[in-house]
C-alpha cells in the first residue's frame, strides 16, 4: 500500500513539475521573443534613418541588416523549441516569428534598389512568414494588429499588411513555387552537378529581379531525395516568367519542356516532381475549384463532360444567366449574413441597425461575387490575400477612409470558405 | 604496317560512330511513338505468346492457364512481381474467388525473377458457396518469365502461369472457370487505341471510346487519384461559363481541347498556356477497367507524346491583364 502511494506521489509530482516547467519555458521565452522583436523594431527605424540620411554608409547598412539577422535567426529557434516541445500555444511564439521575417523582408525592400538580389532575399523571407499559417486555421500575422505601430518613413502603420501594401509591391511581382519531389529511387540516374536553371521567358518590367537562389536549392532537394529521403519538399522565389531545368550537356533536347515551370507574380505555384523514363516531369497541382455557391439550386446536379468551348448558360436558354446571377448573389449574401454572427461584427463597422447590416451584407455579396466570377479568383495568391482585397474594396465603398478592419477580413475569409 | 594503321583507322571510326549515336534510353521516335528499330510492343510480345495452348498434362489436371505482364517499374524484379500478380489475379478472377493470404506478401517473401528457380507457389482463397466462404489451397506453377526490351521499357515482362486447386475435392464444389487468359493485356489493347489516337489529336475517337458522355462512376477527389482514362473540364480563364473536356494519361500529363490551338497534350499547369484551368472538382470516371487493373500508360509513349508537340506550345503564359 505504501509502495503503491509513494508511486502516486512520484507522478503526482512529475506531472506538477512538468506543467510548470512548461509555463515557465513559456514565461521565459515569450517575453525573450517580444524583447527581440521590439529590437527589430528599432533596428529597422534606424536603419531607415542611415538609408536615407547618410547613404554613403554601406558597411554600416550591412552591419544593420547582420545584427537584424541575429534577432531574427534567435526568434526562428526559440519559435522551433516552442513548436517541437509541443507545450503551450503557438499563436504568439508564431505571430512574434512571421511578424521578425516581415520586418527583415522590409529591411531587404529598403536596400533592393541599390541591390536588385535583395528583392528576391525579401521575397524568401515574406514567403516563410506566410507558409507559417499554411495549414492553421488562424488569421496569418500580416493581417493582425501590431503590438507597437510602426513608423516606416513619415507614415504610422498598425499592420504589416498596410505597410506591404504600401512598400511591397515588388514583392507582387514574384510568385511562390513550391516543388514536391517524390517517388525518386536510389537507382534514378541523374548528374545533378550537371543541371543549370534557366529564364527562358521573362514580362520587360520584371527582367531586373533575380533568381539566384533557386539553382542550388533545386540541387540541394534533388540531392536529398535521391539519398535517402524519397520525398522532398522546397519553395523558390522567381520572378514571372517561364523557366526550366536541363542538362548542361544537352541545352538544345526537347526533353527540357518536360521540366518547364511557368510562374505568374503574386501566385503560389504547387508542383510535383517525378521521374520520368530517363529525366523528370515537373507538374502542377491544379488548386483551382470553380464555385458551387453551396445554397443554390442551379449548383446541384451534375454536368456531364460535354464542355466544347460553348457557353453552357446560353445555350440552356437565353436570360437565364441574369437570373443565375441573382441567384448566387442571393445565396452570398445569406452567407455574409449567417458569418456575421460568428465573428465580432460590431468590430467591423456600426452594424447594429437591422437595415444597415442587411445593406451591408448585400454591397459585400455583391462585391464578393464580381471578384468571384473574374479571374481574380483562380490567380489570387491565397485565400487570405482574396480576403484583403475584397474587403479593402467593401471598406472603401462603405466606410471610406477608415483602415480595414481585421474582422471584416476574417468575415470575408469564411465566405470564400463557404462557397 | 600501312594495313595495320588502316584497321585501327576504321576501328576509331567505328568508335567515334558508336558514342556519337544517341543513347538507348534518350532514343525516341517522334513519328510514330509505338514504333521502334530495336524493340517490338510489349502487347504485341504477349499476344503473340497468348497463343500458346496449355499443355495436355496440365489441362487434364484441371490447371488453368493465365498471363500477365508489367513494365511500370525500373527494376525487373519489380515488374515480375507485378507480371506474376497480375496473372494470378486473372485466375483468380476466373475462378470466381477471393484471396485469403496477402498475395503481395507471399511473392515478395520469394520474388519470383526471370534468372532464379522460385516457380511454384501456394495460397489459401475463399470458394463461394451459399453459406459461409470456403477455404481451400491453390497452386501456382510459372512456367514461363520473361524480360524482354520493347518500346514500352527496356525492362518489361511477360509471365504465363498455370493454376488449380490442391485438392479434388475443392474443385469439384468450386464454381466453373472462365478462359480468360488476360483482362489486363485487353486493356493494354484498348488504352494503346487510345494513346495512337491522341497521338494523332483524334480527340473526338477517345471520347467514344472512354464514353465520356456517359453517367460517372466515380469521381476521383484530387490529381493524387486520377488513374489513366479519367475525364476533367477545363474552363476558359476570361470566359469562363466556357469549358473544354480533358482526358487524364498519366504522370500529369492529359489530353485536351483549347480554344485556339486545337487538341493538345500537355502537363498539368500547361493550360494555363492556353487560358484554360482545370476545374478540379469536375474530375470523372467513366470506365473502371483502368483503375480496376491499376493501368498506368507506360511512360517512354507518355514522354514521346507529350514531347512530340511540345515546340508548338507558346513559352509564355498569357497577359491577364486585370489581376489586382
Amino acid at each position: 500500500m505504501n509502495m503503491r502511494f509513494l508511486w502516486l506521489m512520484v507522478i503526482l509530482f512529475l506531472l506538477v513539475t512538468s506543467c510548470g516547467w512548461t509555463q515557465h519555458l513559456d514565461r521565459i521565452l515569450v517575453p525573450q521573443m517580444e524583447r527581440y522583436e521590439s529590437d527589430i523594431q528599432s533596428t529597422y527605424r534606424e536603419y531607415q534613418k542611415i538609408y536615407y540620411e547618410k547613404k554613403s554608409s554601406l558597411a554600416e547598412l550591412r552591419a544593420f541588416e547582420n545584427v537584424i539577422s541575429i534577432y531574427v535567426s534567435q526568434i526562428l529557434e526559440v519559435y522551433e523549441t516552442l513548436s517541437l516541445s509541443g507545450l503551450g500555444e503557438l499563436e504568439i511564439p508564431r505571430d512574434i516569428a512571421a511578424r521578425a521575417l516581415v520586418y527583415r523582408a522590409l529591411i531587404f525592400l529598403e536596400k533592393a534598389p541599390l541591390n536588385p538580389e535583395y528583392y528576391e532575399k525579401a521575397c524568401y523571407d515574406y514567403y516563410n512568414a506566410l507558409a507559417m499559417f499554411d495549414n492553421i486555421e488562424s488569421i496569418p500575422a500580416i493581417f493582425k494588429r501590431l503590438p507597437e505601430p510602426i513608423l516606416v518613413g513619415a507614415n504610422e502603420f498598425n499592420r504589416l499588411i498596410d505597410v506591404i501594401d504600401h512598400k511591397g509591391s515588388d514583392l507582387y511581382a514574384f510568385g511562390k513555387v513550391r516543388l514536391n519531389l517524390r517517388n525518386f529511387k536510389i537507382t534514378t540516374n541523374l548528374d545533378i552537378d550537371n543541371m543549370e536553371f534557366v529564364r527562358i521567358e521573362c514580362p520587360p518590367d520584371k527582367k531586373k529581379y533575380t533568381y539566384y537562389a533557386a539553382e542550388q536549392l533545386i540541387k540541394d532537394n534533388f540531392k536529398k531525395v535521391l539519398s535517402d529521403e524519397g520525398q522532398s519538399t522546397t519553395f523558390l522565389a522567381l520572378p514571372e516568367g517561364s523557366y526550366f531545368i536541363r542538362p548542361k550537356s544537352q541545352s538544345a533536347s526537347r526533353h527540357i519542356y518536360l521540366s518547364a515551370i511557368y510562374v505568374r507574380s503574386n501566385q503560389q505555384h504547387n508542383y510535383f516532381v517525378e521521374p520520368l523514363v530517363d529525366w523528370f516531369i515537373m507538374y502542377e497541382d491544379p488548386s483551382t475549384r470553380k464555385p458551387k455557391y453551396a445554397k443554390t439550386a442551379s449548383s446541384d446536379s451534375e454536368n456531364p463532360i460535354k464542355g466544347n468551348g460553348k457557353d453552357e448558360n446560353k445555350s440552356a436558354g437565353g436570360s437565364s444567366k441574369k437570373g443565375k446571377s441573382i441567384e448566387k448573389v442571393l445565396a452570398l449574401s445569406q452567407l455574409v449574413n449567417s458569418n456575421l454572427e460568428r465573428v465580432d461584427s460590431n468590430s467591423i463597422f456600426n452594424l447594429k441597425d437591422p437595415w444597415i447590416r442587411n445593406r451591408f451584407a448585400t454591397t459585400a455579396a455583391e462585391i464578393i461575387y464580381a471578384h468571384v466570377e473574374t479571374i481574380n479568383y483562380y490567380n489570387c495568391w491565397s485565400r487570405w490575400m482574396l480576403a484583403w482585397i475584397i474587403a479593402k474594396e467593401i471598406t472603401n465603398k462603405f466606410s471610406p477612409e477608415s483602415i480595414v478592419p481585421t474582422e471584416l477580413i476574417k468575415l470575408v475569409h469564411e465566405v470564400l470558405k463557404g462557397i | 604496317m600501312k594495313n595495320r594503321i588502316n584497321i585501327l583507322l576504321i576501328i576509331s571510326m567505328m568508335m567515334l560512330s558508336l558514342l556519337s549515336q544517341p543513347s538507348r534510353a534518350q532514343e525516341v521516335n517522334f513519328d510514330n511513338c509505338w514504333r521502334s528499330q530495336r524493340y517490338a510492343t510489349l502487347l504485341d510480345t504477349v499476344q503473340k505468346a497468348m497463343n500458346k495452348p496449355i499443355e495436355d498434362t496440365y489441362k487434364q489436371h484441371d490447371f488453368i492457364q493465365t498471363f500477365g505482364c508489367a513494365y511500370e517499374e525500373d527494376d525487373i524484379e519489380e515488374n515480375s512481381i507485378r507480371a506474376v500478380y497480375r496473372a494470378i489475379i486473372q485466375s483468380i478472377r476466373n475462378r470466381k474467388l477471393s484471396l485469403r493470404d496477402d498475395l503481395d506478401s507471399v511473392l515478395r517473401s520469394r520474388p519470383p525473377r526471370p534468372d532464379n528457380l522460385a516457380r511454384d507457389y501456394s495460397i489459401y482463397v475463399n470458394i463461394p458457396t451459399d453459406a459461409a466462404p470456403r477455404p481451400a489451397r491453390y497452386e501456382i506453377k510459372i512456367l514461363n518469365l520473361e524480360a524482354v526490351p520493347t518500346v514500352e521499357s527496356e525492362k518489361a515482362v511477360w509471365t504465363r502461369i498455370v493454376t488449380r486447386y490442391a485438392y479434388k475435392e475443392d474443385f469439384n464444389v468450386a464454381p466453373i472457370a472462365a478462359i480468360t487468359p488476360s483482362e489486363f493485356v485487353k486493356v493494354m489493347e484498348e488504352s494503346q487505341v487510345i494513346l495512337r489516337a491522341l497521338e494523332r489529336k483524334k480527340f473526338a475517337k477517345v471520347r467514344k471510346i472512354l464514353a465520356m458522355e456517359n453517367v460517372s462512376l466515380d469521381y476521383p477527389k484530387s490529381i493524387a487519384d486520377l488513374m489513366f482514362g479519367d475525364s476533367m473540364i477545363l474552363f476558359d480563364e476570361v470566359e469562363l461559363e466556357k469549358t473544354y473536356p480533358g482526358i487524364y494519361l498519366g504522370k500529369g500529363i492529359f489530353a485536351c481541347e483549347t480554344p485556339t490551338n486545337g487538341v493538345v497534350i500537355c502537363k498539368f499547369g500547361e493550360e494555363r498556356l492556353y487560358h484554360l484551368r482545370v476545374d478540379n472538382s469536375s474530375f470523372r470516371r467513366t470506365v473502371p477497367h483502368y483503375a480496376e487493373l491499376n493501368y498506368q500508360a507506360p511512360e517512354s509513349i507518355l514522354q514521346c507524346i507529350f514531347l512530340k508537340f511540345c515546340h508548338e506550345k507558346p513559352r509564355s503564359l498569357p497577359i491577364l491583364g486585370t489581376i489586382k
